[in-house]
């Protein structure tokens, strides 16, 4: 897979997406309207994880473009995960993880393309987004990759909210303080800047006053990230497995991808 | 706007989540009174402006905006680059605690943060902030991790930052001579 790779799959980044088990459900109801909406979500949720996914597989780039709409069309929209959804229910990045790894085997059992496809996909292409594909290394084994991306997926979407939540509540500068200190030597792998540092770029005065700015954020961030993981469990006491699960998985798959 | 992250490597990944997920509070045995104690201190969320008599800013007597901006003392002794100004206010935070303190739980368990505040230096950033020789620290390192009341999490610490300061052995003889 090279980062030159580029897909238009999926639609804007810009929106709350709020894909979870009710999701899956709702994709049960005889209502169009109300169906087209629940897999939209879905989809805009869920097509990343998928299609790098499938990238590890071999596939190539259109392929699995393809094969990610096959998904979606003839597993997702098809009733087949919904079916399932019920019995299986627990945590909704498995569950879909192994959905994808029956396709995939089916697919290939078959020796053939998928088929059913509405023309223009399922997956949106007229609202696109830029979608470099990343390079970490060619050793990533496929589920790695799908939890990777899911993990990455996750967490923009609860710096964007909690970012848009000090906005909110006129906390830019608490914001401001956090990323500076917290977000951002994580991001380009640095050491974190001195408080004061911090300070003099976020114009702050008062350190210990920043110092509870962090603090502060970092427990928005800790709630804001429980509430997202909340809808792809089934029961509260996933939510801190779920999390934790996700850390380990990246934690050992190590500074290598 | 909603940030990017498919660029980042895994481990960079890990440590976003980890902001939200904090290290994990290990279950302190129940027959071990400075088990407890100390994982109550490792893990207690502390309010920034703590007032109280044992919190970092009375014992030290001044601020420390740095080792405050952690939620709590595990945070920062467990993240995968801890602030090392932080490490040495906890780390001199702890060794007053042990002075100030009269009960034998208290002692041990202020001890016990002391060194983990320099194992955490010595593991991450390969910084010794103590006056402590390596062999020195290796045996000490090595003596607390050993205690039956020594909690799961700072006992890796321990052994790792043991590992490291025998890697640097040889250089405590070298100092001495120059």
């Amino acid at each position: 897979m090279s980062p030159g790779d580029r897909t238009s799959m999926g639609g804007p980044g810009d929106r709350f997406e709020t894909t979870d088990w009710a999701s899956i459900l709702r994709t049960r109801t005889p209502d169009d309207d109300e169906r087209r909406e629940a897999m939209g979500r879905m989809i805009a949720q869920y097509w990343k994880p998928i299609y790098c996914y499938l990238r590890r597989q071999g596939f190539g780039n259109e392929e699995a473009k393809d094969l990610a709409q096959g998904f979606f069309h003839e597993v997702v929209l098809g009733r087949e995960l919904v079916q399932k959804a019920d019995s299986a229910k627990g945590r909704f990045r498995s569950f879909l993880l192994v959905s994808l790894g029956h396709y995939v085997a089916n697919v290939r059992r078959a020796g053939a393309s998928p088929r059913r496809r509405p023309p223009g996909g399922v997956i949106p292409v007229e609202a696109i987004e830029s979608f470099e594909i990343p390079d970490r290394g060619c050793d990533m084994t496929p589920e790695a990759a799908f939890n990777y991306e899911w993990a990455a997926t996750l967490l923009e979407q609860v710096l964007e909210q909690v970012e848009c939540d000090c906005r909110d509540r006129g906390q830019q500068t608490h914001w401001e303080v956090f990323r500076l200190r917290v977000v951002k030597p994580i991001m380009e792998d640095s050491e974190p800047p001195a408080i004061t540092e911090v300070c003099a770029q976020a114009g702050v005065a008062d350190l210990a006053r920043a110092s509870n700015m962090i603090v502060t954020v970092k427990r928005r961030f800790r709630a804001v990230l429980a509430q997202h993981v909340r809808r792809l469990v089934a029961s509260e006491a996933d939510v801190e497995a779920e999390m934790r699960e996700l850390t380990a998985i990246l934690s050992e798959s190590g500074a290598g991808f | 706007m909603r940030p990017t992250l498919s660029h980042l490597r895994a481990d960079q990944v890990a440590s976003l989540m980890g902001i939200g997920v904090g290290p994990r509070r290990v279950d302190a045995r129940q027959d071990q009174p400075v088990a407890a104690e100390l994982a109550t201190l490792l893990y207690e969320e502390r309010l920034p402006d703590d007032s109280h008599p044992d919190s970092p800013r009375e014992v030290l007597g001044r601020p420390c905006d740095e080792l405050s901006s952690y939620c709590t003392i595990a945070e920062l002794l467990f993240a995968s680059v801890p602030d090392l100004v932080a490490l040495t206010d906890l780390k001199n935070y702890a060794k007053l605690l042990d002075q100030k303190e009269s009960s034998t739980s208290t002692k041990a368990t202020a001890t016990s943060i002391y060194y983990a505040a320099i194992a955490a230096a010595l593991v991450a950033h390969n910084e010794r902030i103590t006056k402590h020789g390596y062999r020195d620290l290796a045996r000490y390192f090595a003596e607390i991790a050993s205690k039956p009341w020594m909690t799961a999490d700072l006992k890796a610490l321990f052994v790792k930052a043991r590992d490291t300061c025998q890697k640097h052995a040889g250089e405590d003889g070298a100092a001495a001579d120059a």
